[in-house]
């Protein structure tokens, strides 16, 4: 059986085959938006926002798909990425480094996804465990999964979305306990509050800016958009229903002093086999997570890959994945964590928010040069 | 050849060189096979046409060795080859000055005929004995509903089987010849106009490319030509059913065929196909559909049973109610081992029956699974050394995975337990779920002749849950998967509404 590796003469097919059609960017956006926020954003925006956090919740859906049409709108002219984006813009040396701050971006959200989902881990079920144990094993798994490539990438994106799903139905167990009056009255709260409601509310909304990378990897990519805006009102919608529970499943104070309010909804579930259900919650959150780092790393990956084409990416992985290694041990306690969190959830602020628009202006106005002269 | 040998009849040197050439060699190859038992030679030089025969007597077939070969030689007024070639009523004999060809016929059950006088060639002709068993029931993909015919070890016959289900002439059949030492055929077959021609290519390119000496059965050629060979999931789906084979080429997947192996290999094939039996298409959809469902929970459910048990058992009884942990705990109150042992040890001897039933003759199997599962069992519940428990739901779990109508993927399942097992004594239900997420990493780089191997799942494509999960009513299978990216979409189209969906 000496010659079997003789049968790879059709890989080039594959490549061509490389592109995925428009409704995995549903499950793109949708799965990497759902992550570790998903678990813990009632309590941020409640600190803020008091009872009416679920505006905070709609807005930030809002400013979402905006910023998703801006993206469209930059890229579909040409169907490029961000990296090219850049190079036209911003010229080839100052273009790299922007792109290069993409790709610190993308590393840093990852691993800030990743650290928070091990203190999850040892908060909930394993207290004794230890970081670099779970993490290494995690970083195994994700490594097999980047390095399978794009389609395996967005196949984990698809079945993160389907598999952990039953979370979803599982929601009824704590209606029963609700008391919608919680909400009421609607509207008592100052436009700073939403604002700063809303903030908070972007790091789980956070990661969808991989966008800008697999777009050029989509089928004729400008019909993808309608995708791209349901799988981010999905989101918005299941969010939504989430705060809604939550603000009427607890009281205030209640939800203000649970870390993880949404495994505290998961502790009502009681079935003739299952009780404290939250083990199994967050067994399979595990699925909801590593597609995130997953899509995250390999867009970095990606931004490598465009500036360099001939670098090494197995080289790039590891070294990268070493570094996240190293940042899930060195990382200690909540705090830690928490600042780490923050410090991730401003910069996504920024280049989400900011620095895309500002871009976009950038192009236009350099668009309108161009036609001038 | 035949141009050849007329031409040389005009020019008498190279005609008296080369009736030295092939007498002498042929002289010099029979005296190296004096020794072999059945070889056979015996000249006639005293006849009015002097003639020598060579075979081998164990590939020939006496009766038309006797009835028809020896007859007309003895009969027959011919001067030359050439008319004893035409004098032959056999189909295909053949004249030859090679040596090295006559020598490769004569095992395939060949009767050479050399004539002394007159003669250039070596006339060679055919009369192989076919020996092999007929036709049978199907013993592996058994149904009680449909046709009752598999596959057997000739070629020729499994051809048959599938040309009878589909007379059309679109049916290509390729041939190919692998194996250094085992000279195997293997043909290739699909619908032109139906398959797409890329797969078709993967296969041929793939097998052309083959290398191996001795290729034994179709399960060499799915080794050897599989997109990853190191993993434990097949990728090319093996039937011994004709039926499923006609089915699959209409719906234009490409078929292998390799002489003596009753087993033909289907691609390219997804996950779901494996868990696809050919009487879902011979019931009412919705009961095919509900069978088909209770093949796939079981055996998702069979990889979760035990790891489940170790993992609860180990780090998370407080996951089960008061009641049910309850009952656990009684059925485990005399168990001196860790469930993870206890798992281990269950599973082993469940393996072991049917490693031992396999490997035995059906009827003293049969008595193995009575000794193994009943007495086994029960004795070691009452001896206090499993929970009987987890004797239930080690015991459901293997039945769970028989149920696969695809024998390999069975024991894909079987096998996949026990590393989940083990992660599941490690990090508990996490352990399991990373287990999981590993087994769907794999299964989303796994390709099929390099087709996904997960669709429909991954790539979505919604229109293909017609034929997966579910069987949904032939209404709705008007066209044909996406994933065999056909070159003709449409079931019954064109001129030939017989294409399309009869076997299907």
């Amino acid at each position: 059986m000496s010659k079997q590796g003789e049968v790879a003469l059709t890989n080039l097919q594959k490549q061509q085959d490389e592109k995925v059609s428009g409704i995995h960017v549903f499950f793109l956006i949708h799965s990497v938006q759902s992550g570790v926020g998903g678990l813990s954003f009632q309590r941020e925006i409640t600190e803020v926002a008091g009872h009416d956090s679920w505006m905070a919740v709609l807005l930030g859906g809002v400013l979402v798909n905006l910023a998703i049409f801006f993206m469209y709108l930059a890229l579909k002219k040409r169907g490029e990425d961000v990296v090219a984006l850049h190079q036209r813009i911003l010229g080839s040396r100052l273009g790299m480094i922007f792109s290069l701050m993409f790709m610190v971006y993308f590393i840093s959200t990852g691993a800030a996804v990743l650290r928070t989902y091990i203190e999850l881990v040892q908060v909930w079920v394993f207290p004794e465990i230890s970081t670099w144990s779970i993490s290494l094993v995690l970083i195994l798994l994700i490594y097999y999964v980047i390095s399978g490539g794009f389609q395996v990438v967005v196949g984990i994106s698809v079945l993160s979305v389907i598999l952990p799903f039953y979370l979803l139905l599982l929601l009824v167990f704590p209606l029963q306990h609700a008391d919608f009056t919680n909400l009421l009255p609607i509207g008592q709260l100052s436009f700073k509050e939403l604002m700063g409601a809303t903030k908070a509310m972007t790091f789980s909304y956070l990661g969808f800016c991989t966008l800008l990378m697999y777009y050029p990897l989509l089928k004729d990519g400008p019909r993808t958009q309608k995708f791209a805006h349901i799988g981010a009102s999905y989101t918005t919608l299941i969010y939504f229903v989430v705060i809604l529970i939550s603000v009427a499943y607890y009281s205030e104070k209640q939800l203000l002093a649970n870390v993880w309010p949404t495994f505290g909804l998961f502790k009502i579930v009681r079935f003739p086999f299952v009780e404290r259900f939250e083990y199994v919650g967050v067994a399979t959150w595990s699925f909801v997570i590593l597609d995130n780092v997953c899509l995250l790393l390999w867009a970095s990956h990606r931004v490598l890959k465009r500036l360099w084409p001939q670098s090494r990416s197995i080289l790039f992985m590891v070294i990268v994945l070493s570094l996240i290694f190293l940042e899930n041990i060195l990382l200690t306690g909540r705090r830690d964590i928490a600042t780490f969190n923050q410090w991730v959830t401003y910069w996504g602020l920024g280049i989400n928010f900011l620095y895309l628009p500002l871009l976009y202006l950038l192009g236009l106005a350099k668009g309108w040069r161009g036609r001038a002269t | 050849m035949l141009a050849t040998h007329r031409g040389g009849m005009d020019v008498g040197d190279r005609r008296r060189h080369r009736k030295k050439g092939m007498a002498a060699a042929w002289n010099k190859q029979v005296e190296s096979e004096r020794n072999t038992e059945d070889f056979v030679y015996s000249s006639y030089p005293d006849m009015l046409r002097p003639y020598s025969i060579s075979y081998y007597r164990t590939l020939v077939n006496h009766k038309t060795l006797h009835e028809v070969i020896l007859p007309i030689l003895e009969k027959a007024k011919f001067y030359n080859d050439e008319t004893l070639r035409k004098a032959m009523p056999v189909e295909e004999v053949e004249l030859t000055h090679d040596v090295k060809k006559a020598r490769e016929k004569l095992l395939q059950g060949y009767v050479l005929v050399l004539l002394e006088k007159g003669s250039q060639a070596g006339v060679l002709i055919p009369a192989p004995i076919k020996i092999g068993r007929s036709v049978t029931t199907p013993e592996v993909e058994f149904t009680v509903l449909g046709p009752k015919e598999a596959f057997v070890e000739s070629l020729d016959t499994n051809l048959g089987l599938v040309r009878h289900r589909l007379p059309i002439t679109d049916l290509q059949v390729h041939h190919f010849e692998v194996g250094a030492n085992s000279k195997t055929n293997v043909a290739v077959l699909y619908i032109e106009g139906i398959a797409n021609q890329k797969n078709v290519n993967i296969v041929e390119e793939r097998i052309a490319t083959m290398h191996y000496d001795e290729v034994m059965d179709s399960s060499f050629v799915a080794q050897m030509i599989a997109d990853k060979p190191n993993s434990i999931f097949p990728q090319l789906l093996d039937t011994e059913r004709p039926d499923r084979v006609a089915g699959v080429l209409v719906e234009g997947k490409v078929v292998i065929m390799v002489d003596g192996s009753p087993q033909a290999l289907i691609g390219p094939a997804t996950l779901m196909e494996y868990f696809t039996a050919v009487d879902d298409y011979y019931m009412p959809w919705q009961i095919a559909s509900f069978f088909r469902v209770i093949r796939l929970v079981s055996t998702f459910l069979s990889f979760l049973g035990s790891p489940l048990y170790v993992a609860v058992l180990t780090y998370h009884y407080e996951l089960l109610p008061t009641d049910l942990m309850g009952v656990l705990i009684t059925s485990r109150e005399t168990v001196p081992f860790p469930p993870f042992l206890e798992a281990v040890v269950l599973e082993w001897s469940i393996e072991l029956i049917r490693e031992a039933g396999a490997r035995l003759p059906t009827k003293i199997g049969l008595t193995i699974g009575i000794v193994g599962g009943i007495v086994i069992g029960t004795a070691s519940v009452e001896a206090g050394l499993t929970s009987n428990i987890l004797l239930i739901v080690v015991a459901a779990s293997a039945l769970s995975t028989f149920t696969t109508p695809i024998y390999q993927m069975g024991n894909t399942a079987r096998f996949i337990r026990f590393p989940i097992l083990l992660m599941a004594q490690l990090w508990g239900l996490l352990g399991v779920a990373l287990a999981f997420f590993f087994l769907i990493t794999h299964l989303l780089r796994l390709t099929s002749l390099d087709n996904p191997y997960l669709e429909p799942l991954y790539p979505l494509r919604i229109t293909d849950f017609k034929d997966s999960f579910l069987r949904l009513p032939f209404m709705f299978q008007g066209k044909r998967p996406i994933q065999v990216e056909s070159e003709n979409r449409r079931r019954n189209s064109g001129e030939d509404a017989s294409h399309g969906g009869s076997n299907e």
